[in-house]
């Protein structure tokens, strides 16, 4: 009888616990929702804009093999949007999986890091305007002259690395023979060489960086399902520094180093 | 967390497609795995030409040494380097054909060793060829031995066809990953994976349980 | 030479076992009807003696002469195996047919019967052996007597000139010897030539016409049943006879 009542005692003063610790997490993002946003002002005052990446995602950004440092098409746009705004621009490379995180407990200020309204949607943080539209598009052989766009893939064997936007594009599409799936996009490409598939459809990113020293496949630049618009990270609620962010985009956008950027990376 | 086990049902006739071709793939694979051990056992058990037989226990060693991924890979994406080409399925089924007949072939060799020498001599002392008393006298004996390994070996090339979809075939694991990726729900696809697996290698054990009982009705 | 008599003819052959001698220079001659008894002490060589008349071990010189015929690759000891039965000492029946198809199996296969005429013939040989209620029955079910007399009759199947006995009792109780003796016995009635290795004297004095003393793979000693048993004087023979008295 006694050990029953310890053990009740004991579930009860558990319980009472977890109740208060899960009301003190709520307590703390209500307090964090209501204090003033001064995003903007605190990359102000330190003349920096911390920009998070996950550099391993060419051509939008890498890690340069000789230098070290990344680089790429997130690279510039970031130094170009730091020079717009007056501010130097810092970047730090980080795990993707870590990046959403770290920005939300203020380690970076932005994430640029080819990062899609889509993937970013489940996570409640704030995105700029879109800075770039993604397609998922098709690789064919340099001979290949039937397929001139997503509609001649009708009654063709499509190739496509699974677990990819890729494929999410591919399954979407109606009338194929078949797909078949690859872990990883370069046996998909094997197969195209052998004749097994007909095309193969991969990111755009991935087509232009691996692509460009391939003579015997080429891009068929029609996109494939959903466009996926690509978004510049922010903490939930950091507004002043949205706002700013969008600004100087679109300043970059009609200056030409946007257009100087796009040019260096990813023009085919 | 809640679970939702309706993704399974609305997924079903997905899940049924790949079971087929899950199938389709094991049962040739084991047809040809059990012709190559059978061969291979035989001949292995013989006095054949050295040449041959060095050649085929290293057919049975390298396929036994190295892993079926590796084999798979080498036979869909390494031999068009030198020509040969072939579709998916016919690669899938060569790879595990290969490799259980390899595995397998160690079975019908151990299991017509088991069979006393007596036999032998008393099928040669009746006039039976080598050939006649191997079919008519060691193997039937010999098969009953290898019933249980021959089985297991059915069920290893079930769970094995897992592999084969790194050869871009879509077939039940790699189906099961699709639904996953759609649904984020790995309890249910996961659970509803494992459990085609099982009514697939649990009816292999029941037929395995069969045919046992039916070679019972002799003993030594 | 009468070739229609001898049987088989056996010329110094010598066989070993990597170095150890087993045979050493054997010379034999069997007739046509004619029944051998073979003695000797365990290790001696004389179930090896048999089995190379059989063809169940290759020798390593001299020559097997059967019906004429020399022994001297495998397709023509396969042929004269057909002329040779051979019973073994662990009956070696096939535990995966039934007594019926322990017989019908080798009238098909060997000697290409039809299944009617294979299981005729197979009830005749079990009627024979007295063992036709129990042709259903897998040779794991019978007695030690009964396995080794469908073994008999396997071999008669096979309508041999000669069966070679290898010690077909030394795995039985005594009391089952005596059946497989008495189905011996009527092989000898029709006339069949038998070579019979074993240690039962008794048993072999009485239906032997000859018989062998085999000693260190050499036959040391050859004569009627009366001869050996009683009127020689070769004193390793009298020697392993008085030790299988004691032993009996």
């Amino acid at each position: 009888m006694l050990k029953a009542q310890k053990v009740s005692v004991l579930l009860v003063c558990l319980l009472v616990g977890m109740l208060f610790l899960v009301s003190g997490c709520s307590q703390k993002t209500n307090d964090n929702a209501k204090t003033g946003d001064k995003s903007w002002t605190n990359v102000e005052e330190r003349e920096e804009l911390i920009v998070g990446m996950c550099a391993q995602y060419p051509p939008f950004e890498s890690i340069n093999e000789q230098t070290k440092q990344p680089e790429g098409f997130d690279v510039d746009l970031a130094n170009a949007l730091g020079k717009t705004l007056g501010v130097n621009v810092r970047i730090v490379d980080a795990e993707w999986e870590a990046l959403i995180g770290g920005v939300n407990k203020g380690d970076y200020d932005v994430l640029i890091t080819c990062m899609s309204k889509q993937e970013s949607a489940g996570s409640n943080v704030n995105m700029s305007d879109a800075y770039y539209d993604l397609n998922e598009i098709i690789v064919i052989k340099k001979e290949n002259t039937s397929i001139k766009s997503v509609d001649d893939l009708k009654d063709k064997i499509v190739g496509v690395q699974s677990s990819t936007g890729a494929e999410i594009a591919v399954d979407s599409l109606n009338g194929l023979k078949e797909i078949k799936r690859y872990n990883y996009n370069n046996d998909a490409f094997i197969d195209l060489v052998n004749n097994r598939v007909d095309a193969v459809v991969v990111g755009y990113a991935y087509a232009a960086s691996q692509l460009k020293n391939r003579t015997d496949l080429k891009i068929v630049n029609s996109p494939v399902g959903e466009t996926a618009e690509i978004v510049m990270v922010m903490k939930k609620g950091n507004d002043t520094l949205t706002a700013k962010l969008n600004e100087a985009l679109a300043t970059i956008k009609t200056n030409g180093e946007y257009n100087q950027a796009y040019e260096k990376w990813l023009k085919l | 967390m809640e679970l939702n086990f309706n993704i399974v049902i609305n997924n079903l006739p997905l899940f049924w497609q790949a079971t087929q071709i899950t199938l389709k793939i094991a049962v040739l694979a084991f047809a040809f795995a059990l012709l190559i051990a059978f061969i291979v056992g035989v001949l292995r058990s013989y006095n054949i030409p050295a040449i041959f037989k060095l050649l085929l226990s290293a057919y049975v060693e390298i396929f036994r040494g190295t892993p079926l991924l590796i084999q798979l890979f080498f036979i869909y994406y390494g031999l068009p380097s030198v020509g040969i080409i072939m579709d998916a399925f016919t690669a899938a089924v060569i790879g595990l054909a290969l490799n259980g007949g390899a595995y397998m072939s160690e079975s019908v060799r151990a299991s017509i060793l088991s069979v006393s020498k007596g036999q032998e001599e008393a099928a040669y002392s009746l006039g039976y060829s080598k050939l006649e008393a191997i079919w008519h006298i060691i193997l039937p004996q010999a098969f009953r031995v290898a019933i249980p390994p021959l089985m297991n070996g059915f069920s290893s090339m079930l769970k094995e066809t897992s592999l084969v979809s790194v050869i871009s075939i879509t077939e039940l694991t790699r189906t099961g990953n699709l639904i996953y990726s759609r649904t984020l729900k790995p309890f249910e696809v996961y659970l509803a994976l494992g459990l085609f697996y099982f009514i697939m290698t649990f009816s292999v054990v029941l037929l395995a349980k069969q045919i046992e009982l039916k070679e019972k009705r002799w003993t030594l | 030479m009468d070739v229609i008599n001898n049987l088989i003819e056996i010329k110094e052959i010598y066989k070993s076992f990597g170095d150890q001698p087993v045979l050493r220079g054997v010379s034999l001659t069997i007739s046509a009807g004619e029944i051998l008894g073979v003695i000797g002490a365990s290790g001696s060589g004389k179930s090896t003696l048999i089995r190379c008349i059989n063809g169940l071990e290759d020798i390593q010189s001299g020559e097997i002469i059967v019906k004429g015929q020399y022994m001297t690759n495998r397709r023509n000891s396969r042929e004269a195996r057909k002329t040779i039965g051979m019973v073994f000492q662990n009956f070696n029946l096939f535990p995966h047919f039934t007594v019926l198809e322990n017989i019908t199996n080798p009238c098909r296969v060997v000697k290409k019967m039809n299944s009617k005429n294979a299981e005729i013939m197979a009830r005749t040989l079990l009627q024979k052996v007295k063992l036709e209620d129990k042709m259903y029955q897998y040779p794991g079910t019978l007695s030690g007597g009964e396995k080794q007399r469908v073994a008999i009759a396997r071999a008669l199947a096979m309508e041999p000139e000669i069966i070679l006995f290898d010690e077909p009792t030394s795995a039985l109780d005594p009391e089952l010897a005596f059946e497989v003796f008495d189905t011996i016995k009527l092989l000898a009635e029709d006339g069949l030539a038998m070579v019979i290795v074993s240690h039962q004297i008794g048993f072999i004095k009485n239906l032997a016409h000859r018989i062998i003393f085999i000693d260190d793979g050499r036959i040391s000693c050859l004569g009627t049943p009366e001869y050996i048993l009683n009127n020689n004087n070769n004193a390793r023979l009298q020697d392993f006879l008085i030790r299988l008295r004691e032993n009996i």
